[in-house]
């Protein structure tokens, strides 16, 4: 679309400077200078990242399950994290998927009263600007009431903690929420409309129009809101120190199989790294470089995903 | 199903949302209330007998027994650490960010362009967490053993201690982690902005540097507000890294200490939440951290207002934002 | 404003050399004003006129695609020369080429020789060629600014030192009134220019291609 904006350079074509005032010359370098000092600093990070990931990274820390004391140096590894990163990005995305693509059909294919339409539009732009910590300590004082209680571990004297994995997972999910919402959004708004006039013309309902034609269609949208949402889930911190109960090692909570672990407490990758640095107790920092490089590793992937899908989606065209 | 039945399922989705909500709002607020009504006004202001974190513990400590809590707080040095820090690696930010957009649109070689965007996407995506690993084992050790000197330690020993937990070390890591935020979005409007413009302005004779900055950076100012606001809404709300890199007392560095100033630590709104993490059974100190929230809560809410409404006036000459 | 007699018609078909119809002489149609001009303006049939720019066997293709093949023109000072050609015959690229427009598109290739007063459009700086040789679009495009600040946006730009708006007001006025749009206009000029009717977005694009003498215009 921008084609007459871009200029390919050439050799005698390009523009000369020469003629140019001389602030529009230190305005140009300036753009250099800003350009190739984003490019070092991503460059530097992930070189970083992998130098010191590669340094102290051993395949017993990813098997090992943390040490029980306090101070981690000595032995142990992350293996509770990394099952609490997956258990936690896995269902942070189960709730917020099919929240996002409920409201954003809605949103977009029903959408009355026009008064609610716009209240959930501002409510979801209100929820992406909510800072991650604030989310977390909204979710303590929900569900440290006593209609919750099923949710977490209840301390003699009734007072219910709030935090589990159950607790910290519904929040995880209105970080990841926006996102999924928002991709679905566009990718309905650019379905154009003569698709669905031939579905109703064909005598379809809406509902039906939605699960045969859009549905299917919007798929990559969806995905790559999925995407976005797990790199969220997956990197955030103070949900999980506030929710999640600080304890290194999964505390299943009861007897019952899988349920007792979510109404426990454990950690994930970020909290781990949060625990091993100058800023937690573990002091162990390169278990901390560790466990920060297959976090990245795993961020990155997440992200190759989203681009793969949008690559793949120029196949749809509708004209 | 029928077509009503299913707008009426959807729909309830949408109501569960929108429930959550403003349940959020509320419980935020009701939490936060009785750390307000206690100190009234003054809760934003400075003074009292002790210094904020000294505050603080007394909170913690209070005895129990609710006629005997203690909510004496005197916030300011943590408002004034959060404003300094949010708003300088905002503008700094926001300077560094449309200088590289422009960059990636208008003056990138090809293959610089094919490298320096997925290098923004990552940047946005690396976890707050790893930056502040970075920031607490790499620049703070380097600020505090090679930028700082120990005559400087020693001058301000009585008043602060001086590590690389400081100022300088929070608002770098910041910027660099709110600025691909806004050069993505800069980019995708600028972009966006229709050909026929810059066309124009080029048949015309006017050089590439000014037709960008006078037609599309013009054209572009309602997404540079949203950026920015994007980005202020992150800082604001960085809890994590800041935690790890800022210093953790609640001391407000004061500009007129000259280099100084840069060396000082702060104490952030955000990471105060997050190291109070374990003293939130203690009901007076929960309440005190939901103040804090509330603080945040309210201040993001004003942002998004604020920029709804620079981007309505700015409809004005046919910038769709 | 002045009306001045309709120029000679000069008609360069492909194949066959040019000719040249003039136009028959006015008659009446003049107010009184009109009617004592000197004859100054219109040149006799015949007299030599210099040649501005010459276009000798351009060629121009996008992405390998020819659009324009071995076009040889020559344009002369003061003349109005229109290009008749049936929809995508490369009219409006030929045009785009006279002022290295084209070069705002990646995949375009031009060959051939362009000259304008014997210079080599090639040697010549871009912005300044482009000053030289302005263009107005097919579709309107006014900037999204005020109609003041539309008029006045090249000589903001290109000069050395920012002009006042006390200083660019009489050029802004004078290249409205020769646009044909200052009564309509004049009572607000701090209007966004976007909210005009198309005719008169049109007439302000011809406004801001000329607040200065231009030597040639498309």
């Amino acid at each position: 679309m921008a084609a007459g904006a871009r200029r390919a350079p050439r050799t005698r074509a390009v523009e000369s400077t020469a003629t140019w005032r001389r602030s529009d010359r230190v305005a140009l370098a300036l753009c250099w200078t800003a350009g190739i000092a984003l490019c070092a600093i991503a460059l530097a990070i992930v070189l970083f990242m992998f130098y010191k990931g590669i340094e102290t990274l051993r395949p017993a820390l990813l098997a090992d399950r943390p040490a029980e004391d306090a101070s981690q140096r000595e032995a142990g590894g992350f293996l509770d994290p990394i099952v609490g990163t997956v258990l936690l990005t896995v269902m942070g995305t189960a709730i917020a998927v099919p929240l996002g693509v409920a409201t954003a059909l809605w949103l977009v294919e029903y959408g009355r009263p026009r008064a609610l339409a716009r209240a959930v539009e501002s409510g979801i732009e209100v929820i992406a600007g909510t800072p991650s910590i604030v989310l977390a300590i909204f979710g303590l004082a929900f569900f440290s009431q006593q209609i919750f209680s099923f949710l977490s571990f209840t301390a003699e004297g009734n007072a219910v903690f709030g935090r589990s994995f159950f607790i910290a997972a519904m929040m995880m999910s209105f970080i990841a929420l926006p996102l999924v919402f928002g991709s679905t959004r566009e990718a309905l708004l650019a379905v154009p409309g003569h698709v669905r006039e031939a579905s109703y013309a064909l005598g379809k309902t809406r509902w039906a129009t939605i699960r045969r034609v859009l549905l299917p269609s919007i798929r990559p949208g969806i995905a790559t809101g999925t995407a976005l949402g797990m790199g969220r889930i997956a990197g955030d911190t103070a949900v999980v120190v506030i929710l999640l109960g600080a304890t290194l090692r999964l505390d299943a909570v009861g007897e019952a199989p899988i349920i007792s672990t979510l109404k426990g407490t454990g950690s994930t990758l970020t909290s781990y790294v949060y625990n091993n640095s100058p800023a937690g107790e573990g002091n162990a920092y390169d278990k901390a470089y560790a466990a920060a490089f297959v976090l990245l590793l795993v961020v990155i992937a997440l992200n190759f995903t989203v681009d793969l899908i949008a690559r793949g989606r120029k196949g749809t065209r509708w004209t | 199903m029928s077509d009503q039945r299913a707008e009426r399922l959807l729909g309830a989705f949408a109501c569960v949302v929108l429930l959550m909500i403003m349940l959020m709002v509320v419980s935020v607020i009701a939490k936060a209330w009785p750390s307000f009504a206690h100190n009234g006004l003054a809760w934003f202001g400075s003074g009292g007998a002790k210094t904020v974190d000294a505050q603080l513990a007394d909170i913690f400590n209070s005895p129990s027994g609710a006629k005997n809590y203690v909510y004496e707080l005197r916030a300011w040095p943590l408002l004034y650490g959060t404003a300094l820090i949010t708003l300088s690696s905002l503008v700094i930010g926001l300077v560094f960010a449309l200088l590289a957009a422009i960059f990636i649109v208008e003056f990138a070689p090809k293959r610089l362009q094919r490298i320096l965007e997925p290098a923004v996407r990552l940047l946005a995506a690396v976890p707050s967490v790893i930056y502040g690993l970075i920031g607490v084992l790499v620049l703070v050790p380097f600020v505090g053993n090679s930028l700082i000197s120990t005559e400087r330690k020693q001058d301000v020993i009585y008043v602060v201690q001086l590590s690389g937990n400081s100022v300088l070390v929070a608002v770098t890591v910041l910027t660099v982690m709110i600025t691909p935020i806004m050069v993505a979005l800069i980019v995708v409007a600028l972009r966006a902005v229709p050909p026929a413009w810059t066309e124009g302005s080029a048949a015309l004779g006017v050089n590439r540097w000014r037709t960008i900055w006078t037609i599309s950076v013009r054209a572009v100012r309602p997404a540079i507000i949203a950026a920015a606001v994007l980005a202020c809404a992150r800082a604001l709300g960085e809890a994590i890294m800041l935690s790890m890199v800022s210093g953790s007392l609640g001391f407000s560095p004061n500009p007129l200490d000259g280099l100084t100033f840069l060396f000082e630590p702060a104490r952030p709104l955000a990471s105060t939440i997050v190291e109070g993490a374990e003293g939130f059974s203690v009901a007076p100190f929960g309440q005190t951290m939901y103040a804090f929230g509330a603080v945040l809560l309210v201040s993001s809410l004003f942002l998004s207002l604020g920029a709804h409404h620079a981007k309505q006036s700015l409809r004005r000459y046919g910038l769709t934002p | 404003m002045d009306l001045m007699p309709p120029p000679p018609v000069r008609r360069i078909v492909l194949e066959d050399p040019p000719t040249v119809v003039h136009a028959p002489p006015t008659r009446g149609v003049t107010g009184p004003a009109t009617a004592a001009r000197p004859a100054a303006r219109h040149r006799p049939p015949g007299a030599a006129v210099r040649e501005r720019m010459h276009v000798e066997r351009l060629s121009v293709a996008y992405a390998g695609k020819p659009a324009v093949r071995e076009v040889s023109l020559t344009i002369r000072e003061g003349e109005v020369l229109a290009l008749i050609g049936p929809s995508g015959c490369g009219k409006t690229t030929l045009l785009r080429t006279l002022n290295r427009l084209t070069e705002l598109t990646p995949t375009a290739t031009r060959t051939g020789s362009l000259r304008l007063d014997d210079d080599n459009v090639d040697t010549l700086d871009v912005t300044e060629l482009r000053r030289r040789v302005t263009m107005v679009f097919q579709q309107p495009n006014p900037f999204p600014m005020s109609i003041f600040d539309n008029v006045a946006y090249a000589l903001r730009e290109q000069a050395r030192r920012r002009p006042k708006r006390p200083e660019l007001a009489p050029a802004v006025e004078n290249a409205l009134q020769r646009a044909g749009l200052w009564e309509e206009v004049a009572d607000d000029l701090d209007r966004p220019a976007l909210r005009l009717s198309g005719g008169q977005q049109q007439r302000l694009c011809i406004a801001r291609a000329s607040p200065r003498n231009r030597r040639s215009c498309c």
